[in-house]
């Protein structure tokens, strides 16, 4: 047994031992926060009100994507956000068309600059969300990418 | 433990997962850019003989500058195979230690860290 099994299972006994019927809620530590049906959803809409506990986006221009116009591989599209808003606390990425449109969402510290780049699947051309929470509030912009060949297998 | 050295740590149980980490200290932040080779299936392809492949993906990854969380990234299947980030954090110094971990559907996890150069 090496080391890190050992750990695992000093970590396994903690969990069965000190919390107990929680334990069985939370099978893996450090996805407790990883928000499960918000990447299930489907549609665009239920999948930010999952996200984001049903507060509204407005939409704003001080917020940038920079992405290809036009994709050739749909499973590798770069895109980069910016944005200018302050007390940035998350960035989240969601393609309208892609079978489960939320890509990801990036949670940022202070001190950390409203600032991602990041490479994404595109099952076909889709207008592409980016999301920012800043002071509370829920602000979005949106961007049309083109994919030639589509990336999900869907 | 894995073998681990300053580029490259492997700690899963695939055993085939790098993680590469590049770091750039400039005025006014340092530039983190993050390589993890790890498939991102998303649960929705098929093999050659027509199987469905099971949903394989990170999860999670957490940027870490000494010990202080800069960015927990949560990511779902349609983050492209290789997940490739890069974020930039103010505060950094030369010499200072930039760790990242990830975790998988799976609950296969890693860790490596790099110092500023």
């Amino acid at each position: 047994m090496n080391n890190f099994e050992q750990r695992r299972l000093l970590l396994k006994g903690l969990l069965s031992s000190s919390f107990l019927g929680i334990a069985s809620f939370l099978p893996k530590l450090a996805l407790a926060s990883w928000p499960k049906e918000a990447f299930q959803s489907k549609t665009i809409s239920s999948a930010i009100e999952l996200l984001e506990q049903g507060l509204a986006a407005e939409e704003s221009k001080n917020i940038k994507i920079k992405a290809p116009k036009l994709a050739e591989n749909g499973s590798i599209v770069w895109i980069e956000i910016s944005t200018t808003l302050e007390n940035v606390e998350s960035i989240s990425i969601l393609v309208e068309k892609n079978p489960t449109p939320l890509a990801a969402k990036f949670v940022l510290a202070p001190g950390t600059e409203a600032y991602i780049y990041t490479r994404i699947k595109m099952r076909e051309s889709s207008p592409v969300i980016a999301l920012v929470k800043a002071d509370g509030k829920l602000y979005s912009a949106s961007r049309n990418i083109k994919v030639t060949l589509g990336g999900c297998g869907g | 433990m894995a073998n681990q050295n300053k580029s490259l740590s492997v700690h899963s149980a695939t055993n085939l997962i790098k993680i590469k980490i590049k770091l750039k200290l400039k005025e006014a932040f340092t530039e983190v850019r993050t390589l993890i080779t790890h498939p991102m299936d998303t649960g929705r392809m098929k093999n050659a003989g027509g199987e469905i492949i099971p949903a394989h993906f990170i999860q999670e990854i957490r940027i870490e500058h000494n010990d202080r969380i800069v960015a927990t990234c949560l990511l779902g299947s349609p983050v492209s195979k290789n997940p490739f980030l890069k974020l930039r954090f103010k505060g950094g110094k030369r010499g200072d230690v930039v760790r990242i971990s990830w975790v998988d559907n799976k609950g296969d996890r890693g860790t490596n860290e790099l110092a500023i150069p």
